[in-house]
């Protein structure tokens, strides 16, 4: 699957979504969306492409039924909104959207055409979420499987435009084509990110692999945003890489480097490579084809990348020398370190990719002189720089052609000299199509469009079921499994299935989401699971907050609910041995689950930390419908509680005594 | 001082708030595997023990498979057990660091070479070839076991006095064999007495004997001490008396045998009252009445049903997981005043039970118990072995499950593999895990008549002898299922670690796999008695689900010579999971269930009567058939024409799951398969794998008298799971809807 389709996934969804086109000034921006939801501050704009204030937007495509219902439907937010079904309006409402709801309508299996139309607040704040209710569930918002439809044509502009944006700032553009009047207050935030620093990257890579990675990038790493700066089909390309390498090699700061790795933990490590899922991301290191499908991070090189006991320091701190690096931090042991790295090493010894390539002697005098010359500092901050303006500005570009001037144009139509970005047609494309909105939308941060492109950038979805699009691990995972053959009662464990991402801002509060992407969650969720959620500490606050606006809830932490005693005690019955027994499983603070057996939950004493009770209602009325195979078993139909003798059978209440109950158990 | 014991309960000091299970009464004798230590080392100290309160916290066990005394000692319990503690492995433990005596894991009772030697077909697990455990006899809190040696049969009771405990043995004379027991296993060397009437440990364990019975020091291991009863002779009563430090031990005053095995006074003589909750809705078509459980019971007993059946119209015997029998009686009543009695404790996670001519039959992982009452006051005196051929493992997870009979009188359950803790995965293969066992009427044989079971929950036999059991997702299990097969020849049923002695039979595919958001642990299965009940035919086979707390009814499907088909589920409301069932005289449907692992009742335990409104119609579906084109589904009730006749009321899915060595399996597409997915599935775990297909509904067509309709499904195809789902309108305009799970073979 291309970067394109994967991109596609994260703003809207490959198989099934909604198109919205938002207007504003008489301007459009069109894209696809997973669910119709807005969650807009004052003062940001709905889109990078429109500037900030009064819009509207239309969502249309299809409402997908499986079978028979009978619905309603209703908004919460502020603005106005109508909700028209194949063709009919069925619901409206102006000011503040909750309260009221559509008559019952009544929808046969299949698909129905389904427009939203919606006009923000007068401020250009917006607020949405649609929810839809029948006898068999609860009101809650329309999930996002619900919508299907293929994107207009004004979307696939509007994803092409998007991508080429993200392409723009992964290929640090703008670290040669400078604004010429800055971006403003509310940039893309990904144009402040950096590439690695290397200051003393001699202490920690190897010279011979600095000449191969500085002659072909693209081939050690493919998708790599690292450009070719020298070219390696010629002798003065090669001494080049190779004076390059010599530099680099030099520029050591006598770091003290962990002891290389005992080769005698490389089986330990393997286990662990698997256990932490690992090749959800990388390919094994013993493979020394790309992966072109997933662009999995190969792993062949690293025996002739790193310097004794400096694999393990990266291991220990991947983010130490590249703050915005795609490689998250899993707090490993130094055990777990140590081990991976003999692991890594053993497996890819002699697996490099070799370069057909005879490298002359390398210089080091002449190296600087070369990186000052490409201007490599403007990418990798301490560098030194050639003090020539290193491109034209911003704005210049800006009023160019794409598609036959300048770095994105196709091979041999560029300009020599200019850095080589290996990128495809479709990268091309949508680069020349992101020239053409203009320059406006780097000065423009809409958190939600945010979250949506960093779950594609950091790979969330190769750990994390997104909607229907399965997990990527759960496709590759069994590259690596032999690994783990030797361990006796591997698989006999509780049940290691990972949270699913489709309701994941809708189901945290985003301080809690924060916690969990800066690894600073405490305890830990889901202690059993052996794969465990590494941190993404550069992106966490942002992230958290994008994914709570995708689903139309503004970034919150919990508020104190004070626990009604009535309802504790019939909560603490309920969940208790002599009601559902939702203590089998769930731990409540020191107290363990009495019985977990197959599957454990997460511990009580967290839950109001974490959850936000519109989703505790709908997880309670249906584990399955928010996560398909989930072994939470189901205590009611239509509303009906298998406790008929409790506050009359009504399922809502005894759940909110449940909600009650754990709220006087949190810690 | 005679100290007689009381029960076994609270055995451990309480100092903090104490668990259920350490204030619960168990009872004078206590059936479980337990382990303990033995010079220094943990082990499993019985699989079948029998652990017997002798009184002021002192107990003793019997290994009723080697016929031994394991050990005796003052002292707690280190809690463990799955119905106890929860736990899924460890095992309950007797704390007898400190003992007055142990003895080693072999045979409590010599060979006919004399031999101590393990020599059963699979050394560790069994009955001995020549010695067999007949039961028990309880006596106030006193017991009395009942064995056989070599032919001889063996009556034993135990009393303490002080710090000695006596072994009383009643030994039926013509002994055609001497007999040669082990006293004792120590670490230091006996030494025997001249006259053989006693011997002394170097650890100071003193033995006394009478009764003519002799003493000797094994000749290779001078730390075990022997006893012989001589070949031939009379009935004679010889006694062991053992102590530890002190003067040489006095026996007891030998107990009455007569007395102690003829009924004695009633252990729990309190008869409980509840009343019951009867539904007074006329518009449901089904509708639950409860009967109050003694949950409040003064032994504190944890009542959680997992079998019963009638006595007679008016009262019924259920067994709780934690071994106890109950008796309630008023069922014919108005049921404000049913009478509980508590008759029998201390049985083996029994959760299988069955009334023939009047005597209860208790299934246990041990051992199929009669309770016979010798006295008349309703409690259980003599707990009668009926068959005990079962070999058992220590593992957590191998339940015995159910006990029906066939017309010929002959009784079946079913029995769990030993799943490992996680679920995944097997510990050792006995030779009757995962597997339908056969007993005759006479309870003297074992046959077994299927194999690869994994976690059974129950089971059914049918009019005609038919035998059906539930089955659990897991390995080698994809999903839950209805096993169905006549008897005849022994079946095959999926779990290849558990194919037994078939390693060559073909797998025997169910009548129906079921996905599990329909059934995540199936219960029994239970047949509508002729004539009819409930609204149903006669003849017609129900489902229960455990983790689902619902009762699905079986559309069969013929083929060739077996069945395939479907269930939907019956309007039935529980409030705890659906573990067993039987019908009533009076056409009700008894529900029982309780909760224990992974299910959604809503409580621990409860006690249904399913009745149906008469006027009311059963709103699901009656038959089920497939034809070339589709399926056809046949309701009990005229339908709205219009809406019928719409192919937008009916939905359908079908998909495949992967049968193999993984746990559970993913649902795969059948109309595009995907042969690298089902392949990888085997090698690694595919839950997260779902791809269903979704399948047109290309045409209906709906029969003359509207009850019937035919969907032309886009291509009928096998497949092993076909989803119909249904939203119509009665001629009234009442709404139903709902669905149907159904297989589809290719032949």
């Amino acid at each position: 699957m291309s970067r394109y389709l994967l991109l596609l996934l994260a703003a809207g969804s490959a198989e099934a979504g909604l198109t919205v086109t938002f207007t504003r000034d008489g301007q459009t921006d069109s894209r696809t969306d997973r669910l119709p939801a807005l969650s807009i501050a004052a003062g940001q704009p709905v889109t990078p492409f429109l500037s900030v204030g009064p819009f509207e937007a239309v969502w249309s495509g299809k409402l997908v039924v499986p079978r028979r219902q009978r619905l309603v439907f209703s908004f919460e937010g502020g603005g106005s909104a109508s909700l028209s079904i194949n063709g009919t309006t069925l619901f409206s409402r102006e000011g503040d959207l909750a309260g009221g709801a559509s008559e019952m309508l009544r929808l046969n299996p299949g698909e129905h055409e389904f427009t939203l139309n919606y006009r923000s607040n007068d401020d250009g704040s917006a607020n949405l979420r649609v929810y839809w209710e029948e006898l068999s569930f609860p009101r809650q918002t329309i999930p996002p499987t619900a919508f299907a439809g293929e994107p207009t044509p004004a979307a696939a502009l509007g994803g092409r435009q998007r991508h080429g944006r993200v392409l723009f700032t992964q290929h640090h553009c703008m670290k040669c084509h400078a604004p010429d009047a800055g971006l403003g207050t509310n940039p893309m935030p990904e144009t402040a990110e950096i590439g690695p620093l290397l200051f003393g990257i001699g202490d920690r890579v190897n010279e011979e692999w600095l000449r191969r990675w500085l002659a072909e990038p693209h081939t050690l790493r493919p998708g790599t945003r690292m450009p070719d700066l020298v070219d390696s089909s010629t002798p003065e390309g090669r001494q080049q890489a190779a004076d390059l390498a010599a530099y680099f090699a030099a520029s050591t700061m006598g770091a003290a480097m962990p002891a290389a790795p005992d080769p005698e933990l490389a089986r330990a490590g393997g286990a662990h490579f698997h256990e932490l899922g690992c090749a959800s991301c990388h390919t094994p290191p013993d493979q020394n084809q790309p992966d072109l499908d997933h662009l999995r991070v190969p792993l062949n090189n690293v025996a002739s990348k790193y310097k004794p006991g400096a694999l393990i320091a990266y291991l220990k701190k991947p983010d130490q020398f590249h703050t915005h690096t795609g490689m998250p931090d899993f707090m490993m042991s130094d055990e777990e370190a140590a081990s991976i790295a003999a692991f890594l090493t053993a497996a890819s010894e002699g697996r490099e990719t070799a370069l057909d390539i005879a490298f002359p002697e390398g210089n080091a005098a002449r190296g600087e002189e070369v990186a000052k010359a490409l201007d490599c500092g403007v990418c990798h901050p301490g560098v030194p720089l050639s003090g020539k303006p290193a491109g034209p500005g911003l704005d210049t570009i800006f009023k160019s052609d794409w598609a036959s001037h300048g770095c994105a144009a196709p091979p041999g139509e560029q300009t020599k000299g200019l850095p080589v970005m290996n990128l495809n047609d479709d990268e091309r494309d949508a680069l020349t199509a992101f020239s053409k909105t203009g320059v406006a939308s780097l000065g423009r941060d809409d958190p939600a469009e945010y979250a949506r492109r960093k779950i594609e950038a950091l790979r969330c979805t190769s750990c994390h079921t997104l909607d229907d699009q399965r997990a990527l691990v759960d496709l590759v995972g069994a590259d690596t499994r032999a690994l783990i053959a030797h361990i006796e009662g591997y698989d006999e464990r509780v049940d290691q299935s990972r949270p699913h991402l489709t309701f994941t801002g809708e189901m945290l509060y985003s301080s809690y989401s924060e916690k969990m992407i800066a690894g600073t969650a405490e305890p830990r969720p889901r202690p059993w699971l052996g794969m465990r959620m590494p941190a993404f500490r550069a992106f966490a606050k942002p992230l958290a907050e994008g994914m709570s606006r995708v689903h139309g809830y503004e970034p919150s932490a919990p508020t104190m609910l004070e626990p009604d005693p009535q309802r504790v005690e019939i909560g603490k019955l309920l969940a208790g041995a002599e009601g559902f027994g939702c203590t089998t499983c769930h731990g409540i603070g020191e107290q363990q689950p009495t019985a977990a057996f197959e599957v454990m939950g997460t511990n009580f004493s967290i839950v109001p930390d974490r959850l936000r009770e519109n989703f505790y209602h709908r997880w309670m009325d249906n584990p399955q419908s928010v996560t398909p195979g989930s072994k939470m078993p189901r205590y009611s139909e239509n509303n009906q509680s298998q406790r008929p003798d409790i506050l009359e059978g009504d399922a809502a209440k005894q759940f909110e005594a449940i909600w009650h109950y754990l709220h006087s158990v949190a810690e | 001082m005679q100290r007689i014991a009381t029960c076994l309960a609270a055995t451990t000091a309480i100092i903090h708030s104490a668990q259920w299970y350490e204030e619960m009464q168990i009872g004078p004798v206590w059936a479980n595997t337990f382990e303990d230590s033995f010079q220094g080392t943990s082990r499993v100290a019985a699989l079948k023990g029998l652990l017997i309160d002798l009184g002021d916290d002192r107990k003793a066990l019997f290994d009723t498979e080697t016929l031994r005394l394991v050990t005796s000692y003052q002292g707690g319990l280190a809690w463990g057990g799955t119905p106890w503690s929860g736990a899924h492995g460890k095992l309950v433990g007797l704390k007898n660091g400190e003992h007055l005596f142990n003895t080693a894991t072999d045979p409590g009772w010599a060979d006919a070479a004399g031999s101590f030697e393990d020599r059963r077909p699979i050394a560790g697990f069994g009955n001995l070839p020549y010695a067999s455990y007949n039961g028990h006899f309880r006596h106030g809190s006193r017991t009395v076991l009942d064995y056989t040696v070599h032919g001889t049969r063996i009556l034993e009771a135990f009393t303490v006095e002080g710090g000695t405990l006596t072994r009383s043995l009643k030994i039926a004379g013509g002994r055609s064999t001497d007999l040669i027991l082990r006293v004792a296993d120590e670490g230091s060397a006996f030494a025997v007495a001249e006259d053989r009437s006693g011997a002394k440990s170097g650890d100071q364990l003193g033995v006394t004997g009478t009764g003519g019975i002799q003493f000797a020091a094994d000749a290779k291991n001078p730390g075990r001490l022997l006893a012989k009863i001589p070949q031939g002779g009379d009935e004679v009563v010889v006694q062991i008396a053992l102590a530890r430090g002190g003067e040489t031990p006095q026996p007891a005053q030998a107990p009455d045998f007569n007395e102690l095995t003829s009924g004695g006074p009633p252990l729990y003589p309190e008869i409980l009252e509840t009343s019951g909750s009867i539904s007074g809705d006329k518009n449901a078509p089904y509708v639950t009445d409860t009967i109050a459980l003694p949950a409040d019971n003064p032994w504190k007993s944890n009542l959680r049903f997992g079998a019963f059946d009638f006595i007679d119209d008016d009262s019924a015997a259920l067994s709780t997981w934690n071994g106890d029998v109950w008796v309630v009686r008023g069922l014919k009543g108005d049921w404000q005043q049913l009478k509980w009695q508590r008759i029998a404790s201390g049985l083996f996670e029994p959760l299988g039970l069955r009334v023939v001519n009047g005597v209860i039959h208790v299934n246990g992982r041990d051992q199929i118990t009669q309770l016979i009452d010798l006295n008349g006051d309703g409690e259980t005196d003599q707990f009668k072995v009926f068959n005990r051929d079962v070999i058992i493992s220590q593992n957590f997870h191998e339940f015995a499950f159910d006990l029906q009979t066939d017309g010929d009188g002959n009784f079946y359950f079913s029995k769990g593999s030993p799943v490992r803790g996680g679920g995944r995965g097997f510990d050792q293969i006995l030779p009757h895990h995962g597997i339908v066992a056969k007993i005759p009427p006479d309870g003297k044989g074992f046959e077994v008549v299927a194999t690869g079971l994994r976690a059974p929950g129950g089971l059914g036999i049918g009019p005609n002898g038919e035998i059906t059991t539930g089955e659990n997702e897991g390995t080698w299990q994809p999903c839950c299922k209805i096993n169905y097969f006549m008897p005849g020849k022994a079946r095959f049923l999926g779990t290849e670690d558990a194919r037994l002695s078939l390693a060559d039979a073909p797998y025997t595919q169910p009548l129906a796999y079921l996905p599990m958001d329909v059934d995540n642990s199936g219960g029994s299965q239970v047949w509508v008695p002729e004539g009819g009940a409930l609204g149903l035919r006669g003849g017609e086979l129900l489902h229960l689900s455990y983790g689902k707390s619902s009762i699905y009814r079986v559309l069969p499907v013929a083929r060739g010579e077996t069945l395939q088909g479907g269930v939907t589920r019956l309007p039935i409301g529980l409030q705890s999971s659906a573990m067993r069932a039987r019908f009533h005289g009076d056409g009700s449907l008894y529900v029982i269930g309780f909760r224990g692992w992974q299910t959604n009742a809503a409580s621990e335990s409860a006690f249904h009567r399913v009745r149906h409104n008469p006027d009311q119609t059963v709103p699901v579906p009656e038959a089920l058939a497939y034809t070339a084109t589709g399926v056809k589904l046949t309701f009990p009730m005229a339908l709205d024409e219009e809406l019928a006749a719409d192919p937008a009321s009916y939905s359908a899915q079908r998909w495949d799951y992967v049968r193999g060595p993984q746990y559970g399996s993913g649902e795969f597409s059948v109309d595009n398969i995907d042969e690298q997915a089902r392949k990888e599935a085997l090698e690694k775990e595919s839950l997260g794998h779902r791809k269903r297909d979704n399948v047109e509904i290309e045409s209906v067509s709906v029969s003359a008298d509207r009850k019937t309709v035919e969907l032309v499904l886009a291509g009928m195809k096998p497949s092993m799971q076909l989803k119909v789902a249904y939203d119509l309108e009665d001629e009234n305009g009442k709404v139903f809807k709902g669905d149907v799970h159904a297989t589809v073979f290719a032949d």
